[in-house]
């Protein structure tokens, strides 16, 4: 330890300018940091959520939810089914719906260390609900309507028209098509035969609350479905249907 | 006027010296980065290892279905596996694994927490539509950690270290390529920023979640441990949900650890408290909810704040703890080495004087 201050300021480096300046920037970084974790407020509003954002993205990254858990009130599903037509020839017929979350559940009871694969269903549905909600009620009844003979381009158009934000259209139609793509893949391993069309539907239910404990549990109410409309089977990679072979045999 | 400048600029000129002195005098916290660097390893670790059965599904190529979702991601690391075959990736997958193997072990740990950083990114940043809120904390830890000094400590650098000073010998060549000044300078800005991080991390979860009544009233978990997704252990969800007095501790410990987070670092006693608090809090989030590294990495990133004598006596108390172990250990290890010794004289040489006598003289 320097015994006098001019001992000290020959022990201090020259170039220590540098470390301050990286102080000053961390300094900053974590106001930047606070703002963007802070509720809304004038300051926040003052800074501009996408000025903000610009900077956190990609590296740094985060939400309010980093740590511990919340709480989450919503149980979502995502069931399949899908039009089959026997390899030899001959009529598609419809196969019964499958809930893959349910598959899901009992695969990962008392494991600690549950695989991320396990949540994609469950991630799917509750993306899915979330992106249909932001859609308006004329997109919605679009959505309802659709076939599988419509392409991604018209439905855009058409969701377009009916009104709502153009975002909102953006993100419901991209997880519509990772579902579908999904939903393809996972049915052309699940059923022999000639995977022709692929349906999936979207289960909602609410846990009671706490007050209602003791009269109501989760498995009391009942599941709202919402079917989306049958959607052409996308085949995928060679590569991605061996994988998904092995994944649905194993199940 | 003038003397007031002057007193001024001599205050400031002081403090920028005490901010120095504490900035490149010497590295602070060096055992608890090594405790952050062992929790985040085995975080990133046990992570990879759950999912290397079906990695193929989740991040290779039948991921492929995530492709609008990884459009929209800007890491440029996930240009590393994209569209990859599966042998591609399985070398990753075990480059990363590796990596972090050392990272935890603190072999070459900055080498192995540059790879664990990128490999993590290219890895978990594949598939976006499943990462969890945790994966954010341990990038962010791995990059701070980037500055820091996180392998002075328990580590086998530290112990091929030590051996050569006791040789005689100075530091290896990696570990002078800094001046001392500028290494110990950009560790405790690195554990500046990483504590900084932790707290607004820990604070803004705890605002989000004191403004929502149910937290208020101390039931907020009891529908998430309805859910099917976060009740790996049924019983033990019900056990917690159906008791109101142990539901309201739960969810108080849990926004009490948030929320107080910052404020309850500031005095020693309620510091030790706190980071009890919050590693209990964690480690009961583990085993409840299902979520073991996030938490794991939450619990590594609370530990930060024990100070360095703290772990030093830790570290006195388990040594003489595990003496008796480790003595037996270390005869049995000396045993095992006259083992190997014995059959090297009866086995390998004899055979090896065969083979020069027999073969090799023809």
């Amino acid at each position: 330890m320097p015994s006098s201050p001019r001992d000290a300021a020959v022990a201090r480096p020259r170039h220590r300018w540098v470390v301050e300046l990286l102080l000053v920037a961390v300094v900053v970084h974590s106001v930047v940091l606070a703002l963007w974790l802070a509720p809304s407020s004038p300051l926040r509003d003052a800074a501009g959520d996408g000025r903000l954002a610009s900077y956190v993205n990609p590296y740094f990254q985060q939400g309010r939810d980093v740590v511990g858990v919340g709480a989450e009130r919503v149980d979502v599903s995502f069931s399949i089914r899908a039009r089959v037509a026997p390899d030899g020839g001959g009529r598609s017929r419809a196969t019964q719906w499958i809930d893959l979350t349910r598959l899901d559940d009992k695969a990962g009871r008392h494991d600690l260390t549950v695989g991320r694969v396990r949540l994609i269903a469950r991630r799917l549905a509750a993306n899915l609900d979330l992106a249909l909600a932001d859609l308006d009620e004329a997109q919605r009844a679009v959505v309802r309507g659709l076939t599988a003979n419509e392409l991604p381009s018209v439905v855009k158009v058409a969701l377009e028209k009916a009104g709502g934000r153009p975002a909102a259209v953006q993100v419901f139609q991209a997880y519509d098509q990772m579902a579908t793509q999904f939903t393809s893949l996972y049915a052309q391993s699940r059923w022999d035969g000639r995977v022709v069309q692929v349906q999936f539907r979207v289960g909602r239910r609410t846990v009671p609350p706490f007050a209602e404990r003791g009269t109501a549990s989760l498995d009391d109410v009942a599941v709202s479905h919402l079917s989306f409309g049958w959607r052409r089977t996308v085949r995928g990679p060679l590569e991605a249907r061996e994988t998904f072979d092995s994944y649905v045999k194993k199940r | 006027m003038r003397s007031m400048w002057w007193a001024f600029a001599d205050g400031a000129r002081h403090a920028r010296g005490r901010v120095d002195d504490w900035l490149v005098g010497e590295k602070h916290a060096v055992r608890a980065a090594a405790v952050c660097r062992i929790g985040t390893g085995l975080a990133v670790l046990g992570l990879l290892l759950s999912n290397v059965s079906t990695r193929g599904m989740w991040v290779g190529q039948a991921s492929v279905w995530a492709e609008p979702a990884r459009a929209v991601s800007r890491f440029p690391e996930l240009a590393l596996l994209d569209g990859v075959s599966s042998d591609i990736l399985a070398l990753v997958y075990l480059v990363t694994m590796l990596a972090t193997l050392a990272f935890i072990a603190g072999w070459h740990a900055k080498a192995a927490n540059v790879v664990t950083f990128l490999g993590f990114i290219a890895i978990v940043a594949q598939n976006p539509v499943v990462s969890a809120p945790g994966d954010d904390l341990i990038r962010l830890t791995l990059l701070w950690m980037l500055l820091m000094r996180s392998s002075d400590h328990w580590s086998l650098d530290a112990r091929r270290r030590g051996r050569r000073l006791a040789a005689g010998e100075g530091a290896a060549r990696e570990e002078e390529a800094l001046p001392p000044w500028l290494s110990t300078g950009l560790h405790n800005v690195g554990l500046v920023a990483l504590c900084a991080q932790t707290v607004l991390a820990s604070m803004a979860a705890g605002l989000d979640r004191v403004a929502e009544r149910p937290w208020q009233q101390g039931t907020a978990l009891y529908s998430t441990m309805q859910l099917p997704e976060f009740r790996p252990f049924p019983g033990l969800s019900d056990l917690l949900s159906q008791s109101t007095i142990l539901l309201a501790i739960v969810t108080y410990g849990v926004l009490l650890a948030q929320l107080f987070f910052g404020p309850l670092l500031l005095n020693t006693h309620s510091r030790r408290f706190v980071v009890v608090l919050a590693v209990v809090v964690n480690a009961m989030l583990a085993v409840v909810f299902g979520l073991p590294w996030s938490t794991l990495s939450t619990i590594a990133v609370t530990l930060l704040f024990v100070s360095d004598a703290t772990w030093e006596r830790l570290e006195d108390a388990v040594l003489l703890a595990t003496q008796p172990v480790t003595d037996w250990l270390g005869d049995r290890w000396y045993d095992v080495l006259d083992a190997v010794d014995g059959l090297r004289y009866r086995l390998v040489l004899p055979a090896v004087d065969w083979v020069r006598f027999t073969v090799l003289r023809r």
